[in-house]
């Protein structure tokens, strides 16, 4: 009994510490905040584009239909991508599962893809061999997308986020998908097992990782009244 | 007007710095946190403590509630994922305990056991690690009240406990070997 009274009244001690302690705050709107993080996020990939002199190898493949169709993939991922981790950022919004895991398993979708259909062949001279050769893309894609990725948590961290791994997640992958457009706009090599190796695979890899330490980004202290 | 109308018109007037508003959503939700909680959990301590949490979240992200929409999805969602944390939290709790509960038996052929030799083992510890320690697993408060008796925020008390726990673990499992 009194350890039930003492409970209620350390439940009306904290309301009234929370009303005390309330603010006027201006509430969010979903679309307002997947257009910011987007755009942060687009605008930090460009602007390292301009810096780092960025250059389009090969115009002519931007009449292939199989390199438009890839690039138009990336984009459209890192579109959904910015959808999902802005949703994800608000209470009671989400995203469904099929989108989530599609958003995910695109950079795996894309590398089978290529291999598979190999619309510019490829030669397999061994995974060390491709990955070493592949080096440069890999370290280019992530260089470019840690910078796109901190702004967007930067951005999402006002909403505070409540699942900060998963939306570290999606933020990582919004920004890697945007970096992987940059860099294979730029690299000369349409090898399949490049592409798919050094391009699309470690996508994966970094999301996770970023993943990983994007809770340390976003989570904040709590509120006593 | 139905009840979560009601409440979502709180919650804007909340938003605009509107006390009174604020109080009647606050207790308007707490039988509703109440009742969900008990559905799911069994131990009243622990009722009251993830209600805790989940008004201070509440509070924390209440930014995050848009005009037009429904009240009790956003409630819920903070609900449930304050109470998949605290799931979480006695998990990690319930391996240490499994650890002690372990202990006498695993540490049989050493020449000391239990208690003790975590006590004196604590006395190893930085002086942070063994208060968020003693408070945790000691005194048995919840996160909140610990990290409100040692002045520190949630999320510092968490990790002081939580590298305790692992020097703790490696003391002892080293011990055994």
């Amino acid at each position: 009994m009194n350890e039930h009274a003492s409970r209620t009244s350390s439940n009306r001690d904290l309301i009234e510490a929370l009303i005390q302690d309330l603010k006027p705050v201006a509430p969010v709107r979903l679309v307002r905040e997947i257009l910011r993080a987007a755009l942060i996020q687009l605008s930090v990939v460009a602007l390292e584009m301009l810096l780092t002199g960025w250059h389009l190898a090969g115009s002519e493949r931007l009449n292939d239909p199989a390199f438009l169709g890839l690039l138009l993939a990336l984009l459209l991922g890192a579109a959904t991508s910015a959808v999902t981790m802005s949703r994800l950022s608000i209470p009671g919004r989400g995203a469904s599962s099929a989108i989530r895991t599609g958003v995910l398993v695109l950079p795996l979708l894309l590398a089978g893809f290529v291999v598979a259909v190999s619309p510019w062949g490829g030669s397999w001279s061994g995974l060390t061999a491709v990955l070493v050769e592949g080096f440069g893309c890999t370290r280019s894609t992530i260089l470019m997308a840690a910078p796109a990725w901190l702004a967007g948590l930067a951005s999402l961290r006002r909403l505070r986020p409540l699942d900060p791994l998963r939306v570290g997640l999606f933020c990582a992958t919004t920004a890697l998908l945007l970096a992987a457009v940059a860099v294979q706009m730029s690299c000369p090599s349409c090898d399949s097992w490049h592409l798919a190796l050094s391009h699309y695979v470690p996508l994966l890899v970094a999301a996770w990782v970023a993943a990983m330490v994007s809770p340390l980004f976003l989570k904040t202290a709590d509120v006593r009244g | 007007m139905s009840k979560g109308e009601q409440f979502a018109a709180w919650m804007l007037a909340a938003q605009g710095g509107d006390q009174d508003a604020y109080r009647c959503l606050l207790d308007g939700v707490q039988p509703l946190i109440d009742r969900y909680l008990k559905r799911r959990l069994r131990d009243e301590e622990a009722v009251a403590d993830v209600a805790q949490d989940i008004l201070l979240t509440l509070h924390r992200v209440r930014h995050t509630f848009e005009p037009g929409r429904t009240f009790e999805p956003w409630l819920y969602s903070i609900a449930r994922s304050r109470f998949i944390d605290h799931i979480r939290r006695r998990r990690r709790r319930g391996d240490l305990e499994v650890c002690e509960e372990n202990g006498p038996e695993a540490v049989a052929a050493g020449p000391t056991a239990g208690w003790e030799q975590v006590l004196e083992l604590l006395e190893s510890l930085p002086e942070s690690q063994r208060e968020a320690f003693a408070l945790l697993q000691l005194e048995g408060l919840s996160v909140e009240e610990a990290s409100q008796r040692a002045g520190v925020t949630v999320s510092a008390l968490k990790v002081r406990a939580h590298r305790a726990y692992g020097a703790l673990r490696r003391a002892l499992l080293g011990s055994e070997e």
